[in-house]
């Protein structure tokens, strides 16, 4: 996924992750206060199978809520909130057919507040607009629907007031939940560009010592041979066989050292600083013979650099079973990281966890296996 | 990258966004409440209901006022002006109305309006404990007005069920944040990582560059150069090698350090190509100066520079007699100018053949047309140095006054 959206779940992937919680909380919750709401007002119930059903659709919708979001199945898209949305609407349409002819009050009855809190759990997952514009259509709808209820009402109020009564939860808790989301993403994107450009300075900062540590690295090199062959050459003035012979074998060294350099990409870098050192088990592990590493956008190549880290971290860990493998697939990039966990594999999965949310909204395509003491995350990424 | 907000900004960004949302719930209970008294009103005119829309008018103003600042002022304003509105709401309406209790639905939308005053969006503990208090401070009220006027005094389960939602999705909230707070601090570290990262694989390239251009091409000059003693200007070369590779001069030189987009913009300037050319008709062209100054030229002046600069260093080729020409660049405020300097054999300007018009018309007629100027100092001899300079906006240059 390289395109994200303006939610929460996508622009903080962990923040979506962590409050997944209240999202299952709030899905039983819709079901246990339907079923409860039913026996509460089992008199005003003319068609017991309606109710059934109605009851039977809240739990569809709370089984598509926790589904859905989870970070394993993220980003949520447009077609889950208004598959959510509709069977909510429908429980709401059967909740009041179930009562059609002896509905005594409105306000008792679970349809509107079960829309109104799907909505709100809805949040998270989308974009303010359409959290607002869908909740509006669903207020609407409802306030419809209580009109059509309002022959068997027992109460002398004028009808008007039993739409109001109905359409406030599902407007109010859909307006909220729109305005929650859209206060959360400015100050997340106000933030970022705040960090961004402290980001950019620190860098600017640091421009100079990583100059310096570049510089020494290649004088280094040079002052082996380069250096005392020069200073011997300038000395002598004058250039022999031997001399000719010596400046291309030099020139051979140094443009392999400087092919090497070439081919290593970030990826290796990551992997070998991961490992400690270059000699050290897993610091060859990257098999990327095209060098498709770098296709990965800066977020992408954030987020692996993350997750290699974490798992050597990991105590379980075992450098000797892992490899990094980046392979063409069609117009694609598939990547593959494997490791072997000798220890700790339980916990592995929650260590784990996090990164592969951020991975979720990331890249394309992601498969996570887990078989005894292998963990094997597979994912796809553009070409550009 | 957009990994979250880090940990320490969490608490006030949710407090701040629930009290947003809060009071979005806030407005549309108080508009509920106003409407229901309004339907009833104008379908009883009997009762006398409209002071009770009056009296929940101040909350409306506090609760806007809350929304646009979220202080504990506001906050406490809100929960004092609110809670005198409700009593004022309330009294009238259980005076006036047949009400069975309470917790009647036109009585709970103000009590669920107070109650999400929202806190002052410092935080979610604060949250919590200021809708505490707007409801104790609703109730209370409402329990007068009930007393007042001898209606019924019910437990209204809908504002104590919102009260426990907000104390338990704000509770669930905190301990969200608790559970990714270690993962949060090494995604950002892994985002500066990945920067400085960046940054070191573009200066190795330029460090890799510039032994390319000076250390390899060099070796190979000696592997290339007759046996017997060392040429002047080769020697001269590896002193400077030397140089450069004990030295720090690389590191400040501005296009060592500028990003791959500057980069990128010179190597689309046409001087750049003029270089690369006049390098292979085998003049060594030393290039150096503020070479980022070039991007701010405009295409005319830009190609007109480029040109001219063409046309000195061919005829240092063809008429200096020295293989090898400087060329630097100075930025200006108002423009840019080049420098070619030859140690060649020198010339008088007024001397020059018919053949040599390329001075006069390839480099001062183009450049005086993108309104810059040329200034030649050459000394039979001792070699020539010519002076290009461009301004950066060529047309507002030449545009007549």
């Amino acid at each position: 996924m390289t395109h994200r959206e303006r939610t929460l779940q996508q622009l903080d992937p962990l923040g979506g992750m962590a409050v997944r919680t209240i999202t299952i909380l709030g899905a039983i919750g819709i079901v246990i206060f339907a079923i409860a709401q039913t026996f509460a007002n089992a008199r005003d119930i003319d068609f017991v199978g309606l109710a059934i059903v109605a009851i039977v659709v809240v739990a569809a919708c709370a089984a598509v809520l926790i589904y859905s979001s989870s970070p394993l199945r993220a980003p949520m898209n447009r077609t889950v909130h208004l598959l959510a949305m509709g069977l909510a609407m429908l429980a709401l349409v059967l909740n009041a057919g179930s009562m059609w002819r002896s509905n005594e009050l409105i306000q008792d009855d679970w349809g509107p507040s079960v829309v109104g809190v799907v909505s709100l759990v809805l949040a998270v997952y989308r974009p303010a607009r359409e959290l607002a514009v869908v909740g509006s259509f669903a207020a609407l709808f409802t306030g419809f629907l209580a009109l059509l209820q309002v022959h068997s009402l027992q109460s002398p109020v004028p009808p008007f007031v039993f739409v109001i009564v109905a359409v406030t939860p599902v407007l109010a808790l859909s307006l909220a939940g729109a305005m929650f989301v859209r206060v959360s993403v400015t100050t997340l994107v106000r933030w970022q560009s705040r960090a961004d450009r402290a980001a950019r300075r620190l860098a600017d900062r640091s421009v100079e010592g990583i100059a310096r540590s570049v510089q020494q690295d290649r004088v280094t090199i040079l002052n082996r041979d380069v250096v005392p062959f020069f200073a011997e050459v300038l000395t002598r003035a004058s250039i022999t066989d031997e001399d000719r012979a010596r400046a291309s074998q030099i020139a051979d060294s140094i443009r392999r050292v400087m092919v090497a350099d070439v081919d290593r990409s970030w990826l290796d870098v990551v992997v070998e600083q991961a490992a400690g050192a270059r000699d050290r088990p897993g610091a060859e592990a990257v098999q990327d013979p095209e060098r498709l590493a770098s296709a990965m956008n800066t977020d992408q190549r954030t987020a692996t650099r993350a997750m290699i880290v974490t798992l050597f971290e990991h105590q379980g860990f075992d450098p000797d079973g892992f490899d990094v493998t980046i392979e063409r697939d069609g117009d694609e990039v598939v990547g593959t990281i494997r490791a072997d966990v000798i220890r700790g594999t339980t916990t592995v999965r929650s260590d784990l966890a996090p990164y592969l949310a951020v991975f979720r909204v990331l890249f394309r395509d992601l498969e996570i296996d887990y078989s005894a003491s292998t963990v094997r995350i597979r994912f796809a990424y553009d070409r550009q | 990258m957009s990994l979250g907000l880090p940990g320490h900004l969490r608490p006030q960004s949710i407090g701040r966004a629930f009290a947003r949302g809060s009071h979005v719930v806030s407005l549309i209970c108080l508009l509920a409440a106003i409407g229901i008294v309004a339907s009833v009103q104008s379908a009883h005119p009997e009762y006398i209901l409209w002071p009770a829309i009056l009296a929940l008018a101040p909350m409306l103003v506090v609760l806007w006022l809350l929304d646009r600042f979220r202080t504990r002022f506001f906050s406490a304003a809100y929960v004092v002006i609110g809670g005198a509105s409700i009593y004022w709401y309330a009294l009238t309406v259980m005076s006036e109305y047949p009400l069975k209790g309470t917790d009647a639905f036109v009585l709970s939308m103000p009590r669920v309006a107070l109650l999400l005053v929202g806190g002052s969006g410092l935080g979610i503990l604060s949250a919590i404990v200021w809708s505490v208090i707007a409801l104790a401070v609703a109730e209370t009220v409402l329990i007068i007005a009930a007393l007042q006027t001898d209606i019924p005094i019910h437990t209204d389960s809908l504002s104590l069920v919102v009260l426990g939602l907000v104390i338990l999705t704000l509770l669930l909230m905190r301990m969200a944040q608790w559970r990714t707070r270690h993962v949060q601090p090494d995604l950002h570290r892994a985002a500066r990582d990945e920067q400085l990262a960046a940054m070191r694989y573009t200066i190795e390239g330029r460090a890799a560059a510039v032994m390319h251009d000076t250390i390899l091409g060099h070796l190979a000059a000696i592997g290339a150069a007759p046996s017997g003693p060392i040429g002047r200007e080769l020697q001269a070369q590896i002193e400077r090698d030397l140089e450069i590779v004990v030295g720090e001069e690389w590191l400040a030189d501005p296009s060592s350090t500028v990003d791959a987009q500057a980069r990128n913009e010179w190597q689309h300037n046409p001087l750049y190509g003029v270089v690369q050319e006049t390098r292979q008709l085998g003049l060594q062209v030393e290039l150096s100066g503020d070479i980022p100054a070039l991007a701010r030229l405009d295409s005319a002046a830009a190609l007109a520079l480029a040109l001219a600069a063409k046309q000195c260093l061919v005829n240092v080729l063809k008429h200096s007699g020295t293989d090898s020409a400087e060329a630097v660049v100075y930025g200006l405020d108002a423009g840019v100018t080049v420098m070619i300097i030859d140690t060649g054999r020198g010339f008088s300007e007024a001397d020059t053949g018919s053949d040599r018009l390329g001075l006069r018309h390839s480099v001062r007629k183009r450049i005086e047309d993108v309104g810059g100027t040329v200034q030649v100092w050459s000394t039979i001899g001792r070699g020539t140095s010519v002076v290009i300079s461009v301004p950066t906006d060529s047309e507002a240059a030449v545009r007549p006054s």
